[in-house]
C-alpha cells in the first residue's frame, strides 16, 4: 500500500497498482523503494485526489500506455471520443473539471488529461467567441482598437 | 483575461484561465488541429479522400478562437502547426482566399505545410476556350512559390489549362514535397493532356514523392527520380505511349497503380519495353479489355511483390503476359487477378494440357484469382510451398487442390463457384495443418478431400436446387476428422436440425 499526502494535509492509502497510474508516484516510489515514508502531493487537495484516484482504480488493470503508444497517437486520427465510464465520471463542475487536469498534468496521467482535455474541447465546438468567454466566464481583455485591427485582419473569414 | 503576463492580476481567475500553455494547446488540438485532417485526408491512393464540411475550413475555426481573448490569441497564433494545412477554394475572383493563404502562411513560418487548392467546377466550365490567365490564380500560385520548399502535401484539383496556368507560377524545388495529387475534370474530349510539373528536386534530397494523377503527368529529370508511387486515373482518352513515357521518366518506382475508364485510347507506337527494376507493387485496372495484356509486355519488371489486375480478359495473351510476369519475378508473393465483365464462361470442361512445366513460386503467400476456366492451365502449372491465403472461383476442383496441396502453411481458403470435372481428381486426401477458415460458395466437394485438423472457422452457402446442397459432404467431413469448429454458418445445406446439433 502507499500514503499519499494532500496539500490540506489529508492522507489516502491506496494500492500501489491504483497509485502507480501516476507516472510522477511511480517514479517516486522506485526512486525511494521499498518504504512507509507518505508521499507528499503539494498542488493536489483532498476532494481532487479523492476523483484522481477513483479514475485511477477504475483504470488500474489497464496496460500504461507506453512511449511508442504516446508517439503514436500524435500520428493517428485523434478524435474527441470519450468512453462510456469516463464520460460519467468526468461530469463534474467547472471548477473540478479543470481541477482534475491540472492534477492529472502535475502526477502525470497522460489517459485522464486526455480526459478533461477532450471534454474541455468538446464544450467548445461551435460556439462563437463571445459564447466561449461566456461559457468559461473569460473577460474580453482586448482593447477596441485591437478589436478593429483583428477585424481587419480576419476579413478573409467574413461571409465565407 | 485569461492569463498573459500581468502585474495587476486581482480578481481571481476563471478556472481555465488556470490551465498551463501546454495543456491548452492540447485543447485547442483536440479542437482544430492537424491531426483533424486525417479524419478525411486518407494516405494517398486509397481513394478516401473526401473532405467533410466539417474539418474543411479549420483556419475560420482557429480564427475565431484567437478572438476570445489575448491569451488565446497569444498561443494559437504561435503555434505554427495550426497553420500549416491550408485548404483554399479558389472559385471567385475574390481576393479572400489570398488573404487567407497570406494570413496562415505568415503564421506557419518554417513548418511543413499541406495544401489543397481547389477550383469551382462552375468557374472551370466558364472559362474553358479562354487564354486570358486567372490573376487571382496567378498571384495564389506566386504565394505558393514562395513556401515551395516547405510544402510537404500539395493538392490541385482545377481544370487542365488552369492547373497548367498555376503550376507553371509556381515552378521551384521541392525537396520536402511527398504527396502531389493534380485532378480535376473536363468536358474534353480530346486525348488525356499531358501535365508539366515543373518542380526539381536536390539530388537524394528526403524520402519518395507519392504521385497521384487523373492526367498523365510530365516530370522534370529530377523529379521523376524522386517519385516513387505514382497512381493514373484516367478518365479521357488516352495515347498509350505518353503512359510509357512517364514510366520512363521514374526509374525509382514502386508502386504503380493505373486505373483507365476510357475506352478511348491512341496504339502505342513501337518503343520498348520500358524497365523499372525497383517496382514492387503492380496494379492495373481497365474497363476496356485487352489493354492490360498489351501493357504487361512492355514493362521490365523482376522485383515484383504483389500483382493486382481485376478486370483481365482472360485469352491466350494474358495467360502469357501473367505467366511471363509470374515466371521473372521471384519474389512476387502476393497475386490478385479478376476477370473483365465481358467474358463469359463458355467452356467449364476445358482440356489439360500438362506439356508445360511445374512454375515453383516460392514467394507467394496469397492468391486470389476470379478468372475462367481458361486460367487453369495457368493455375495447375503453378507450384506454391508457402501459400498462406487462397481466394478462387469458376475453376474445377482440381485446380483448387493442385494449389493447396504443395503448401502445409494454408490458413484461409474462400472458393465460389468451383465445380467437378468427374475423372479429374485422385482419391487422396490432403491434410491442411495450419487452415483456420474456409468459406465456400456452391458446390463444397472440397471438403471430400482434405483434412483440417485446425479450422475454426466453416461457412458454406449452396445454390437453392443444386446438387450441391445436399449435407452428406459436410456429414462425412465432420465425422471423419472433426474439426475444432468455433463457428459453423451454413446457407440452403441439406441437413437435419438433429444431426447439425
Amino acid at each position: 500500500m502507499v500514503n499519499l499526502v494532500t496539500s490540506d494535509n489529508e492522507s489516502f492509502t491506496v494500492e500501489k497498482a491504483v497509485a502507480s497510474r501516476s507516472v510522477l508516484i511511480k517514479n517516486m516510489l522506485e526512486d525511494v523503494g521499498e518504504s512507509d515514508q507518505p508521499i507528499p502531493l503539494p498542488n493536489v487537495t483532498a476532494s481532487v485526489l479523492k476523483k484522481v484516484l477513483e479514475y485511477c482504480d477504475h483504470h488500474k488493470n489497464e496496460p500504461m500506455p507506453t512511449s511508442e503508444d504516446l508517439a503514436a497517437e500524435d500520428t493517428r486520427k485523434r478524435t474527441t471520443d470519450i468512453g462510456e465510464w469516463d464520460q460519467k465520471f468526468i461530469q463534474v463542475d467547472q471548477e473540478m473539471l479543470f481541477e482534475i487536469i491540472l492534477a492529472a498534468n502535475y502526477l502525470d496521467i497522460k489517459p485522464l488529461l486526455d480526459v478533461g482535455c477532450k471534454t474541455v474541447a468538446n464544450m467548445i465546438k461551435g460556439k462563437t467567441p463571445e459564447e466561449i468567454r461566456k461559457l468559461f466566464n473569460i473577460v474580453n481583455d482586448f482593447t477596441p482598437e485591437e478589436e478593429a485591427q483583428i477585424k481587419k485582419e480576419n476579413e478573409w473569414a467574413e461571409d465565407r | 483575461m485569461c492569463g498573459l503576463p500581468s502585474s495587476t492580476r486581482r480578481m481571481p481567475q476563471p478556472p481555465i484561465c488556470r490551465l498551463p500553455d501546454d495543456v491548452l494547446l492540447n485543447i485547442f488540438v483536440d479542437i482544430y488541429g492537424p491531426s483533424a485532417f486525417q479524419e478525411w485526408r486518407g494516405p494517398l491512393g486509397t481513394g478516401d479522400h473526401q473532405p467533410s464540411p466539417r474539418t474543411i475550413y479549420p483556419a475560420y475555426d482557429l480564427a475565431r478562437l484567437g478572438q476570445v481573448c489575448r491569451r488565446w490569441r497569444y498561443l494559437i497564433h504561435g503555434f505554427p502547426h495550426f497553420w500549416s494545412h491550408l485548404e483554399l477554394s479558389a472559385w471567385s475572383r475574390s481576393r479572400k482566399p489570398e488573404l487567407r493563404a497570406v494570413y496562415c502562411l505568415e503564421r506557419a513560418a518554417g513548418v511543413p505545410l499541406s495544401i489543397n487548392i481547389d477550383q469551382h467546377i462552375k468557374y472551370r466550365r466558364s472559362q474553358q476556350g479562354r487564354k486570358a490567365k486567372p490573376k487571382h490564380l496567378v498571384r495564389l500560385a506566386a504565394l505558393l512559390q514562395e513556401v515551395l520548399r516547405q510544402v510537404i502535401s500539395l493538392s490541385l484539383n482545377m481544370h487542365p489549362y488552369l492547373l497548367q496556368t498555376f503550376l507553371e507560377t509556381c515552378a521551384g524545388t521541392t525537396n520536402q514535397l511527398k504527396n502531389l495529387d493534380v485532378s480535376g475534370s473536363s468536358v474534353l474530349t480530346a486525348p488525356s493532356p499531358i501535365i508539366t510539373i515543373p518542380f526539381e528536386r536536390d539530388l537524394g534530397s528526403g524520402s519518395g514523392v507519392s504521385v497521384r494523377s487523373n492526367w498523365i503527368p510530365a516530370f522534370t529529370p529530377s523529379f521523376g527520380m524522386a517519385v516513387t508511387h505514382l497512381q493514373l486515373r484516367l478518365k479521357k482518352p488516352y495515347a498509350f505511349d505518353n503512359i510509357l513515357g512517364v514510366l520512363r521518366s521514374c526509374p525509382n518506382l514502386l508502386n504503380f497503380s493505373l486505373m483507365i475508364s476510357s475506352d478511348t485510347w491512341v496504339a502505342p507506337v513501337s518503343t520498348g519495353p520500358v524497365s523499372l527494376v525497383h517496382l514492387m507493387h503492380l496494379s492495373v485496372e481497365c474497363t476496356a479489355p485487352n489493354r492490360t495484356d498489351e501493357l504487361l509486355p512492355l514493362l521490365e519488371t523482376d522485383s515484383l511483390q504483389s500483382l493486382h489486375i481485376p478486370d483481365l480478359l482472360w485469352d491466350g495473351a494474358a495467360v502469357a503476359a501473367i505467366t511471363s510476369v509470374i515466371e521473372n519475378n521471384k519474389s512476387l508473393s502476393s497475386i490478385r487477378l479478376g476477370c473483365h465483365a465481358s467474358q463469359a464462361v463458355v467452356n467449364r470442361h476445358h482440356p489439360i494440357p500438362s506439356s508445360l512445366g511445374r512454375l515453383t513460386c516460392n514467394a507467394v503467400t496469397e492468391l486470389r484469382v476470379r478468372g475462367i476456366p481458361t486460367i487453369s492451365h495457368l493455375l495447375r502449372r503453378l507450384s506454391l510451398p508457402n501459400l498462406e491465403h487462397l481466394e478462387i472461383g469458376n475453376v474445377p476442383l482440381d485446380v483448387v487442390l493442385s494449389l493447396i496441396s504443395p503448401s502445409t502453411r494454408v490458413k484461409s481458403i474462400t472458393s465460389h463457384g468451383v465445380y467437378a470435372v468427374p475423372g479429374n481428381i485422385d482419391a487422396g486426401f490432403r491434410t491442411l495443418p495450419a487452415l483456420t477458415s474456409l468459406q465456400i460458395k456452391g458446390f463444397h466437394g472440397i471438403l471430400s478431400r482434405i483434412k483440417c485438423p485446425q479450422l475454426k472457422t466453416l461457412a458454406i452457402s449452396c445454390r437453392y436446387g443444386g446438387p450441391e446442397t445436399s449435407g452428406q459432404v459436410l456429414r462425412n467431413f465432420m465425422t471423419q476428422s472433426p474439426p475444432p469448429l468455433l463457428s459453423l454458418l451454413l446457407s440452403r445445406v441439406l441437413l437435419e436440425d438433429a444431426e447439425l446439433l
